[in-house]
């Protein structure tokens, strides 16, 4: 009876892997995903979006060094703004960063599907335990 | 933007989870908690008075007998049986959704769950 028990979980876990497989295969065909990996290849290969990519993000890290330890000035979100605005002139990065919100948004929805009819969320508990960045 | 197609496997994920002994035992364990009047009502008491509370704060009158209050009915909420068992429950399941998010995100090659549950954009 033991043994018969495992067997069905057995199945049950096994068949629960092979829908996550297909869960995930599922997901490469939507255009988001196709959208954004074209965008990350187009700016993997472009010098002028790199560059752009990190004259922002030094304007970026700036203003948040600042904020944590001092130092703001009432221009600082100004000047956030012209640098965002001039990064986004280049069309490479441009889609780049289209891409990337277009495709987070793609996996909220899907999670608020799921963790709809399933009365959890999933990202939520399913994330790794570090942060963000971590 | 979820298709037919990926909203029939999404589905298909969603039975499968749905029938693994330790989620079943989830569900029934947030039914209880959901149909409890006693939780219900805890519950509701706490989020009247804090949103009176909030505006007492913002006006300076709130008492350290309202704040006493309101952490005594955050704490017998929390201490209920009902809502520690939910609470296992949910940490039992854990570990069964990070395998699910591990598989799904080997395909994809980005962590799914991780993107899904932030609120701004990737991390440059």
């Amino acid at each position: 009876m033991e043994e018969e028990q495992l067997t069905v979980e057995q199945r049950t876990r096994e068949r629960l892997n092979f829908v996550s497989v297909a869960l995930g295969k599922a997901i490469l065909n939507p255009e988001p995903y196709q959208n954004f990996i074209k965008a990350r290849d187009n700016f993997c290969v472009s010098d002028e979006a790199r560059e752009s990519s990190m004259e922002y993000n030094t304007v970026l890290r700036d203003y948040q060094m600042k904020a944590n330890y001092g130092g703001l000035t009432p221009d600082g979100e100004v000047k956030i703004e012209e640098a965002r605005k001039k990064a986004m002139e280049n069309k490479v990065l441009n889609d780049f960063y289209t891409s990337q919100e277009k495709l987070i948004s793609f996996y909220q929805e899907l999670n608020s599907y799921l963790s709809e009819k399933l009365k959890l969320n999933f990202a939520t508990l399913a994330k790794p335990a570090s942060s963000c960045c971590g | 933007m979820i298709d037919t197609q990926l909203q029939y496997i999404a589905d298909d994920f969603i039975r499968s989870l749905q029938a693994i002994p330790e989620v079943i035992e989830y569900l029934n364990s947030l039914n209880k908690y959901e149909s409890d009047e006693e939780i219900s009502g805890l519950t509701k008491r706490y989020y009247t008075l804090s949103s009176a509370f909030q505006k007492k704060q913002y006006e300076g009158t709130l008492t350290q007998h309202e704040i006493t209050e309101l952490r005594e009915l955050a704490s017998k909420i929390q201490n209920n049986p009902l809502n520690l068992n939910l609470a296992e429950k949910q940490n039992a399941i854990k570990s069964i959704l990070q395998e699910c998010n591990t598989t799904i995100s080997n395909e994809i090659s980005m962590d799914f769950a991780k993107l899904a549950a932030q609120t701004s954009g990737f991390c440059n």
